[in-house]
């Protein structure tokens, strides 16, 4: 476990010193608490880490550098969907305490990005189905609210969490989870992966309409347990019950684990 | 020790608050003092009557025959204090006996506030007050639900959505927001959460309609999925029609018109 751990820091250290020589862009956030970061339009993966600072900063990360051709000595890119005010083909806005930044490229044009996040901000994304990307967020500290069409992975994180995703997986592991919070999470062919602080205590609510679910919690004592049309659905309290934490899926499956 | 030294501790000693080696001195005298061991027995003998008088409703005759007794106890004391006015023996003794009356007026206080406090708030009235805390409970969540709906952060929307499985019966100002919550937030998770707490309503024949309504315009195909499943349950046979709609729309995903396609077949 430890040398997993050393061994992804030092990918991630790798990565981020790889992504120093590359173009990079900063957006200062003055109270990060109290705000939100708001993506959307992204055309490849999105990897998004917590840390203990106040920039957001963005680093594109290819293999390739675009050519400026010689031809564009004393232009400027432009794009249809707004203004490149960063130099790495994304346009940012601040709107009070609502920083939204969106990328556009067209979406036959696949790029990856990393975001350095300070952990304690909100974190929205929105990824229509056009755009294939998946999305990873590490570490992040408030609520993160996700509308995608593919996969979702979450690590370290601690909500609350409101996500929907409609082909990918959602996978989720907590650091200290948000408590007295709701919690929504829904899919509707991918799998959901769900590891649980084994002492939470809150109103579980799954559905699965053709998918099936898998636990090792004790759902024994569970309020209810009702066979719907095609489907199954499970109502229980976990350790007395507390916010409510609903997981719907159409045609995937839920995997609910117990975690330390 | 001495009698009166142990006749002023005697309550004390009959609480058995006493520390011990004042204790020992305490009985040792009794041992050898048959004036005192009297006296102790006929201060358990009204201790007793004042515990089992504790569990008795004092009535009306019992309060003036007490203030007969105090009384006539004053007036003994003036009387003695008269005669013997420098007699300290007799001095400890009336005030361990204004201790006791002074107690017995306590104690009958306290039944008898007690007592119309019970009265006052009988359990007619208990009720009544739960039940109103209750309805201002359910009315604060009702507020406090129409008002977080109009919030920015999508946990919070959810959050009101989740009140109203704490409102007993919601009136229709509550299942109007719901169902505009269903139909009209951006997010989807708060629209499906929406769609959850609605049903719990759907015995309702106007919650079943606004549901149908409501299915005929989302293109979300998890919330077509789930409307639809609330409604097959309860057979609404109204549903046919955006069901067949979705079932022809070509845009719709396989997963979804699997979903319905089984659903039509119970209702037809």
């Amino acid at each position: 476990m430890k040398t997993k751990m050393i061994l992804s820091g030092s990918i991630f250290a790798l990565l981020m010193a790889g992504s120093l020589t590359a173009q990079e862009y900063k957006v200062n956030v003055e109270n990060a608490k109290n705000s939100k970061l708001s993506l959307g339009s992204f055309t490849g993966d999105l990897k998004i880490e917590g840390y203990a600072g106040n920039e957001i900063i963005f680093s594109p990360v290819s293999e390739e550098e675009v050519k400026v051709p010689d031809r564009a000595k004393g232009l400027k890119p432009v794009y249809g969907g707004g203004v490149d005010n960063t130099g790495v083909g994304l346009s940012v806005e601040k709107n009070g305490s609502e920083i939204s930044i969106t990328c556009l490229l067209p979406f036959t044009n696949s790029k990856e990005y990393t975001v350095k996040v300070p952990e304690n901000m909100s974190i929205e994304v929105n990824s229509e189905c056009q755009y294939n990307n998946n999305i990873y967020i590490n570490g992040m500290k408030n609520e993160i609210e996700i509308q995608s069409c593919h996969s979702i992975i979450l690590k370290g994180v601690t909500g609350p969490l409101v996500l929907s995703t409609i082909a990918g997986d959602i996978e989720v592991t907590f650091s200290n989870m948000a408590s007295g919070k709701p919690f929504s999470i829904n899919s509707i062919s991918g799998e959901i992966d769900i590891t649980l602080p084994a002492n939470i205590a809150a109103d579980v609510e799954m559905s699965a309409v053709s998918g099936r679910m898998y636990s090792d919690f004790d759902f024994s004592n569970k309020s209810k347990d009702m066979n719907q049309i095609g489907g199954n659905e499970l109502n229980t309290k976990l350790n007395g019950g507390g916010a409510k934490f609903s997981i719907v899926t159409v045609s995937g499956n839920i995997y609910l684990r117990k975690g330390v | 020790m001495k009698c009166e030294d142990v006749e002023s501790v005697m309550i004390d000693y009959l609480d058995n608050t006493l520390e011990e080696a004042h204790r020992h001195e305490v009985e040792k005298h009794l041992e050898t003092c048959e004036r005192c061991l009297d006296e102790l027995k006929d201060f358990q003998q009204i201790l007793h009557t004042v515990d089992s008088t504790e569990m008795e409703q004092p009535d009306e005759t019992l309060r003036i025959n007490f203030y007969h007794m105090l009384h006539g106890e004053m007036n003994k004391q003036v009387l003695q204090n008269r005669k013997q006015p420098a007699m300290p023996l007799s001095m400890r003794r009336s005030s361990t006996w204004l201790r006791l009356a002074a107690a017995m007026v306590l104690l009958l206080a306290g039944t008898f506030i007690g007592l119309s406090v019970r009265f006052v708030i009988n359990r007619q009235q208990e009720n009544e007050q739960v039940a109103s805390m209750k309805n201002e409970m359910q009315e604060m969540k009702e507020l406090m639900m129409l008002s977080m709906l109009k919030l920015e952060s999508p946990s919070q929307r959810l959050q009101a959505v989740n009140y109203t499985d704490d409102i007993q019966a919601p009136d229709a100002k509550v299942l109007n927001a719901l169902t505009e919550t269903l139909n009209n937030d951006r997010n989807i998770n708060v629209r499906l959460a929406a769609a959850y707490s609605l049903s719990k309503y759907a015995d309702r024949q106007s919650v079943r309609d606004s549901l149908v309504a409501s299915l005929s315009m989302q293109t979300e195909p998890i919330i077509q999925v789930v409307l639809m499943n609330i409604l097959v349950e309860k057979r609404e046979s109204s549903t046919i029609k955006p069901i067949q709609k979705i079932i022809s729309d070509e845009k719709a995903m396989k997963e979804v018109k699997d979903v319905t396609q089984k659903g039509l077949k119970i209702l037809l």
